[in-house]
């Protein structure tokens, strides 16, 4: 039997308690701002980065870069093209569980409704999909098993939702 | 004929301290979960607080299958009682008491209080 699967984050929060981090079963959350960051247009540089745009030029830029890991979609529009560069590129398609928590009911099914379908184009291109809080305070974080649920949710199988929860580490947990 | 329960309880805890046994709370948080769950949905899976075990940390009892759609229901809910609270579903288990035995091993420890010796 092989070892476990490790589960990451991704959060702007810099002060979790360590013994949260386990309670909520993930092995690290990464800092937004410290272990990587975001950012709008592509810029050489050797940190590791993730490209937050809806400009296809700027995200298939970006994605060429070896320090960048993924692509997170403003407002969850899809972009095809973008998708299938993050496909041939091996880098992540990044989806926030921040968006389904939002207090307005009409924009939350919006927002999953965009996010099913992102998630549907990135299988059908090969693109490896990465789901994460992006949390801003406390009450946004999710524990991994909720993390999951949301993902499966969403269309995906649970084995896939467990790949996509600890896809991050393999990029940022060296 | 007696027909067996099939339940699942889950091990809740808040990121801020709540009291799930007075009423006006545990209304606002079934409230927030039929927003989610949907009337139906809701009904087969008939959440129901089952108690609370510590200042952050309840127990809530649901049907057995629809585990999923109440850890992503309890994952979207952000306030309860006027304070900004998230809500973490730590661990699902057949019985409430291994919830409280784990309770008690990891997160009471956590604390920095010392669990009686006295048998669960």
């Amino acid at each position: 039997m092989g070892d476990p699967l490790k589960y990451y984050d991704l959060s702007y929060l810099s002060n979790i308690e360590e013994s949260l981090v386990t309670r909520l079963g993930y092995k690290k959350i990464f800092v937004i701002g410290k272990d990587v960051h975001l950012i709008n247009q592509p810029e050489p540089s050797e940190r590791k980065t993730i490209i937050r745009s809806n400009d296809p030029k700027k995200i298939a830029s970006a994605l060429r870069n070896n320090n960048t890991i993924g692509v997170l979609f403003e407002d969850n529009l899809l972009l095809k093209k973008a998708i299938e560069e993050a496909g041939n590129n091996d880098k992540l398609v990044f989806l926030s569980l921040s968006d389904l928590m939002d207090k307005d009911p009409v924009r939350t099914s919006r927002n999953m409704s965009r996010i099913r379908t992102i998630m549907a184009f990135a299988r059908k291109f090969g693109a490896e999909i990465a789901i994460a809080t992006f949390a801003t305070r406390q009450a946004d974080l999710t524990s991994a098993m909720q993390a999951i649920a949301l993902g499966e949710l969403l269309g995906v199988s649970i084995d896939e939702s467990r790949k996509a929860l600890s896809a991050i580490g393999e990029y940022l947990d060296n | 004929m007696i027909t067996k329960r099939k339940i699942r309880y889950l091990l809740i805890e808040s990121s801020a301290p709540i009291d799930v046994t007075k009423r006006a709370v545990s209304e606002e948080l079934s409230r927030n979960l039929i927003l989610f769950l949907g009337e139906l949905t809701n009904y087969r899976a008939n959440p129901h607080i089952n108690s609370q075990i510590g200042e952050k940390v309840f127990l809530l009892r649901i049907n057995r299958g629809f585990e999923r759609e109440v850890l992503a229901a309890l994952a979207t809910i952000k306030k309860s009682g006027g304070v900004e609270s998230g809500f973490y579903t730590l661990k699902i288990s057949g019985t409430a008491k291994k919830l409280i035995t784990f309770y008690r091993r990891h997160i009471f420890l956590d604390a920095g209080q010392v669990p009686s010796k006295s048998r669960t």
